[in-house]
């Protein structure tokens, strides 16, 4: 087995790439793969005018052997066979009715002792560059060098269209590195012959529309004793189904041996797995936990831009409820985990309301003491006024309103609590401070507290036992979470 | 000659001549069976000799990186021509100044609008600039040997015919399109030199944009064939002299609209000193450049499709309001000192929700062909502005005055920052480099 050793790798990024398949497929991701060619060259016999039987005929004929029994008999065949030979003849005009010779059947007949015998046909075969393995793949003709131009950092950037209206595909080199061992074995002549049957098998299946013919072989030489190392450009894009597929690079359909190879290769080939993430990321494949982390990572800073990052506790909550959101949304998710986006969602936004109540509180004065300490309708009044000076729909929803003093106090004084009463006391701490965010989300979201009590009260039913949590009105909570802190945090 | 089937160059190449896609006073031009070759046929009367020189001239000038045409070989006799590259979904740029007679504002919107016409004479002058810096003078620029792409989505622009190519400027050898010639080169007193390809350049983009010629005013129009002559030697006023108002013309697209400042003012110099003094005209760069800056000054209009300087607050072609902007200022940064003010300011470009494809021209500063890869997209989204980097790099976003402590990788998938008071960095965050500066940062 010859095989090369990567310091003597006749692969780098100065390598010719082939490519049989162009075109403009913005969504595509094209991989270079290691491949070993191999010129050979083979008599493709001819096609034959006529049968063996019937030139045989031909020539009895011209040598006045024309009855049935007789040409029977120096041929060896039944009576039969030769009449049956004899006739299709005849129509064919190459043979008289008395079975004599025709002018065109003694042309036919100098046609084929000056035909040559066969004709000689140029082609390749292909090795893959890792295993060896022979390709059932014969390629006739000329290799399809692609266009290339250097990036700036040197790596090939495939061009096609035209001058008018060109097109770059960038790529990614699979280029083999130190640890890999190259292969390129030269292939017998049967597996050869063997690679060619099975291609022209595959043609005949597939109904390719393809120029490149591949001619019937029965014997091939190899022209070089070294195979030429060629990077040839793999297709990878989505599948209907949305998983991710590479193109069979001679338009066979799906080569599915191929995109085992490149799998193989993901996680051990630096670059390739993110090279090829937009096409993974919508792998059938159940996702992993880590995957809903980085995809809610993603959301999150979609939703509200990059600057949630400067207010890493409630980011991290959000991608908590994020990341449950996802869960619940995958198909064989349980229905309680609908109840986990509320929880989590209710966390983050007391978490904000908390980070807000830090920066605006005044130490000398406590809030809670603005409250009654059991004069519901006094609080309720107090509260409701406060919430429609500051611009938000009142009367505010009872169960926020009648919030307990002591529970407003306990959050106040030792930073617990739920909900409710981290809103009464941003209530009570906008009605003091001209710069608390919560004035300027009364301008801009007067329904704000009221969606929140919603949540408040949904999440309430999900911790306990309740009924289950419709999913439409998880994704209105989730939302609403998003407009508190957005609000609360990022409009400044 | 149509009845020619094949023709057979200097290396034993044989092209059939397929169809017939152009004639003039030369000769013929075919395209080859197979599709990605022309064969230009000159008549009977050129000369083989003079050609088959010219034709060892070319072919010795390093002319890789240009959008110019290269002949490929020369024809065997009896044939006199050459063959070259076949330029493919491409056509003359007169195909942008010959406007229909009716409804001329949608015609100007479907071929591109003003932003691609700006940038397609940007790619021509680059063209013109890449032949300058090796030492050769194209000679005839003109609408007919300029290409440019068909598609009104692309931008890009080839010169053909580089039988014309000189590198010495000598008065009996000059050639010019009627309408391109400079004064100097029409009156036979000069040869052509880079000046007077930047008098035609100059008459290509004044009829490109405005799509009437320079000297061809109300008086020419109206007046005798003669004058058209007198008017193309410059011996009449062009149609925005600054004194003369002889010619002012009153057809074609208002030069204010189509023509930013600068652009107006290259053109006067071009027109009015350069015109007895070759040396006042400004040279292809400083087109090249502005042309470049006034496409990158341009807005969408939602109304009509059309584009428009920002300038205007409404869209002149349908009066739509012009759609809120966000400035994108570009500026120099580094790793330990932030911002930096340079000695030259790299400009500011309009941010909508159609969104900028920033190429490497302006966030590496590059020129030419290299300078044209879509590097960063930016665009206005509802929550604040969507980068993501192109062409397989990567770029960061950082708070201002965070670039050192807070920054964030954004490759081919779109991060949102804030519409205000971030920068985007084009390269690795350690090294001295420009960076896009998103919105008001006070």
């Amino acid at each position: 087995m010859a095989s090369r050793d990567s310091l003597g790798s006749p692969f780098d990024r100065d390598t010719a790439v082939l490519r049989f398949k162009a075109g403009k497929d913005p969504n595509a991701r094209w991989v270079l793969w290691p491949i070993f060619t191999w010129r050979v060259v083979a008599p493709v016999p001819r096609e034959r005018k006529i049968n063996l039987f019937q030139r045989a005929v031909l020539g009895l004929a011209r040598a006045k052997v024309t009855a049935i029994v007789e040409l029977a008999d120096r041929l060896l065949i039944a009576p039969d066979l030769a009449a049956l030979v004899v006739t299709e003849l005849q129509t064919m005009s190459l043979l008289g009715h008395a079975g004599d010779l025709t002018q065109r059947g003694l042309r036919m007949l100098d046609d084929i002792e000056d035909d040559p015998p066969d004709e000689a046909q140029v082609g390749h075969i292909i090795s893959d560059g890792f295993t060896g393995k022979l390709w059932p793949r014969f390629l006739s003709g000329d290799l399809p060098v692609a266009d290339v131009e250097a990036n700036e950092d040197g790596w090939p950037v495939m061009l096609s269209g035209s001058a008018g209206d060109p097109w770059r595909d960038w790529v990614f080199c699979v280029l083999p590195s130190g640890r890999d061992t190259l292969i390129s074995t030269r292939p017998s002549a049967t597996e050869v012959l063997r690679a060619a049957r099975r291609h022209r098998r595959q043609r005949d299946v597939d109904d390719i529309d393809d120029e490149r013919d591949v001619p019937r072989l029965q014997r091939v030489s190899f022209v070089d004793d070294q195979p030429a190392p060629y990077l040839l450009a793999l297709r990878v894009r989505r599948h209907e189904s949305g998983d991710w597929m590479v193109d069979d690079p001679f338009g066979h359909g799906e080569a599915i041996e191929l995109r085992a190879r490149l799998e193989e290769r993901l996680d051990t080939h630096n670059g390739l797995r993110s090279w090829l993430a937009p096409l993974l990321a919508a792998d059938s494949t159940a996702p992993t936990l880590a995957d809903l982390q980085a995809e809610a990572t993603w959301k999150v800073e979609e939703r509200l831009t990059l600057t949630i990052r400067q207010y890493d506790d409630v980011r991290q909550r959000l991608v908590a409820m994020q990341r449950a959101l996802l869960e619940a949304q995958s198909q064989d998710a349980p229905p309680d985990k609908w109840d986990d986006v509320l929880v989590k969602a209710q966390r983050a936004v007391e978490r904000a309301l908390y980070m807000v109540y830090r920066q605006h509180r005044n130490a000398r004065e406590a809030l809670f003491s603005q409250l009654a300490q059991s004069d519901k309708d006094f609080n309720r009044g107090l509260l409701d006024a406060v919430a429609a000076d500051l611009g938000f729909r009142a009367p505010l929803p009872v169960t926020l309103s009648s919030v307990r003093r002591g529970k407003v106090q306990n959050a106040e004084q030792g930073g617990g609590g739920s909900l409710r009463p981290w809103l009464v006391l941003g209530l009570l701490c906008a009605d003091r401070d001209e710069e608390h965010p919560l004035r300027r989300a009364g301008r801009t979201t007067p329904e704000l507290l009221h969606r929140l009590d919603e949540l408040a009260t949904a999440r309430d039913r999900a911790a306990h036992d309740g009924a289950a949590s419709w999913p439409q009105k998880v994704q209105r909570h989730v939302d609403t979470a998003y407009t508190a802190i957005e609000a609360l945090l990022l409009l400044q | 000659m149509s009845a020619i089937q094949q023709v057979i160059d200097e290396s034993g190449a044989v092209h059939a001549l397929a169809k017939k896609i152009g004639a003039g006073g030369q000769g013929e031009v075919w395209l080859a069976a197979g599709g990605r070759r022309i064969v230009k046929l000159l008549n009977r009367g050129g000369d083989a000799e003079a050609l088959r020189r010219q034709f060892a001239f070319v072919r010795r000038l390093d002319l890789a990186g240009l959008h110019v045409a290269r002949p490929i070989a020369v024809l065997k006799p009896p044939h006199v021509g050459y063959v070259a590259e076949f330029l493919g979904d491409m056509m003359p740029i007169k195909g942008l100044l010959d406007a229909p007679k009716a409804d001329v504002l949608r015609w100007h919107i479907d071929t591109g609008g003003l932003r691609r016409r700006l940038r397609l004479l940007a790619h021509v002058g680059e063209a013109l600039l890449g032949l300058h810096a090796r030492g050769v003078v194209y000679c005839d620029v003109s609408h007919n040997n300029v290409f440019v792409s068909e598609p009104s989505h692309v931008n890009e622009a080839w010169l053909i015919d580089l039988d014309n190519l000189r590198h010495e400027s000598d008065p009996k050898l000059t050639l010019y399109t009627p309408g391109y010639g400079a004064p100097e080169v029409v009156a036979g007193s000069q040869g052509c030199t880079s000046l007077s390809d930047a008098w035609a350049f100059a008459v290509l983009a004044w009829h490109t944009l405005t799509l009437t010629h320079p000297f061809v005013g109300d008086l020419v129009n109206a007046g005798e064939p003669e004058l058209e002559d007198a008017a193309f030697a410059g011996r009449l006023p062009w149609v925005g002299h600054k004194t003369d108002a002889r010619n002012r013309c009153s057809t074609g697209l208002p030069p204010d609209v189509v023509l930013a400042g600068r652009l107006t003012d290259l053109a006067r110099r071009t027109f009015e000193g350069g015109l007895t003094d070759r040396k006042q005209r400004p040279g292809i760069a400083q087109w090249v450049d502005r042309l470049h800056a006034a496409a990158d000054q341009t807005v969408g209009c939602a109304g009509c499709g059309g584009t428009f300087f920002v300038t205007e607050t409404a869209c002149p072609w349908c009066d739509e309001p012009r759609q809120a902007v966000l400035p994108v200022h570009i500026a120099r940064w580094q790793p330990e000192k932030g911002l930096v003010e340079g000695a030259t300011r790299l400009g500011q470009l309009p941010l909508t929700t159609e969104g900028l494809v920033l190429t490497r021209r302006v966030t590496q500063g590059l020129t030419g062909l290299s300078a044209r890869t879509a590097h960063v997209e930016i665009v206005a989204v509802d929550r604040g502005v969507s980068v993501r980097a192109l062409a397989g790099r990567s770029v960061w976003v950082a708070p201002v005055g965070g670039g050192n402590q807070e920054r964030h990788e954004v490759a081919d998938r779109a991060r949102i920052i804030p519409a205000n008071g971030w920068i985007v960095l084009f390269e690795t965050p350690d090294q001295p480099q420009r960076v896009a500066v998103i919105g008001r940062t006070d």
